[in-house]
């Protein structure tokens, strides 16, 4: 296969809007969130099943992506969480594209967690392309480079617990 | 199958397949891949290797030779399974190939 036509696919193929992908995100930042909402609170999967009188493997099968995760889905699982799911519009003019490759990669490289939460991509680094005997590898900058600078509208959700019990309320996205 | 060719193949081949494992990827981009909580989508092999996992589609992944703080995330070899257990010949491929790049 040819390297050169190879990145121009994929370049293309990361670049393409898909419905697809769109739902798969989705189900990742909600299973995400349900589950930094878990580590949080203590509570295991079991605990959750448990509380949603599923089985265990139910749980585990909506985290995975497996089993379809409706909003119904979400509003039970929040329910049981003490927890509230509120849906955002983005769009590329509203998401952070300020920091540059060091503050992107520090938040990849570091085990300090407090960048994580505002990570934001804005990778301009060339494609990376090596070719060595057989094996061909891309580094995942430019598909980050990529999905930064989408113009299309872009859905997320948000996680806001109610308050703390110093009353502060936490946002987290 | 080295990583280009086998995202290359899986957008030809099954397309919805590949725009999830796209939206792993980019989800990984945005928390960064050490920060994504689910064990069912990013797990640690051992001695530097990672996988990124997206139902059946299993992506081999390491940080790359730094420079100073700046690292990347360097995508070896990807294979389509369906068991969770990998063979020893995918990962002894994976793990061959990190050397590579970090000689």
């Amino acid at each position: 296969m040819n390297d050169m036509s190879n990145v121009e696919l994929l370049r293309r193929a990361f670049d393409t809007p898909s419905t697809e992908f769109e739902a798969e995100r989705l189900v990742l930042e909600a299973s995400e969130v349900i589950l930094a909402e878990m580590e949080r609170t203590g509570v295991s999967r079991t605990d959750l099943a448990r509380a949603l009188g599923k089985s265990k493997g139910h749980v585990s099968q909506i985290l995975s992506g497996q089993r379809n995760m409706t909003l119904r889905t979400l509003a039970e699982v929040a329910a049981a969480l003490s927890f509230r799911i509120r849906l955002d519009i983005e769009t590329a003019s509203t998401r952070d594209s300020d920091q540059n490759l060091d503050e992107v990669l520090r938040g990849v490289t570091t085990d300090v967690d407090t960048s994580a939460r505002s990570f934001r991509p804005n990778i301009t680094a060339e494609f990376r392309d090596h070719h060595r005997d057989d094996a061909t590898v891309v580094s995942m900058a430019q598909w980050l480079h990529r999905a930064s600078n989408r113009s299309r509208p872009h859905l997320t959700t948000h996680h806001e617990p109610h308050a703390t019990q110093d009353g502060q309320v936490v946002a987290v996205s | 199958m080295p990583a280009a060719d086998y995202l290359v193949a899986l957008q030809q081949k099954t397309p919805r397949e590949f725009d999830k494992l796209r939206a792993l990827l980019d989800r990984a981009g945005e928390v960064g891949p050490q920060n994504i909580r689910n064990p069912e989508k990013v797990k640690t092999l051992g001695k530097g290797l990672f996988e990124f996992k997206s139902y059946q589609e299993r992506l081999f992944w390491c940080y790359g030779s730094s420079q100073g703080q700046r690292r990347t995330v360097l995508l070896l070899d990807g294979v389509t399974k369906k068991r969770d257990k990998h063979r020893p010949s995918d990962l002894a491929r994976a793990r061959e190939v990190m050397r590579d790049m970090n000689e």
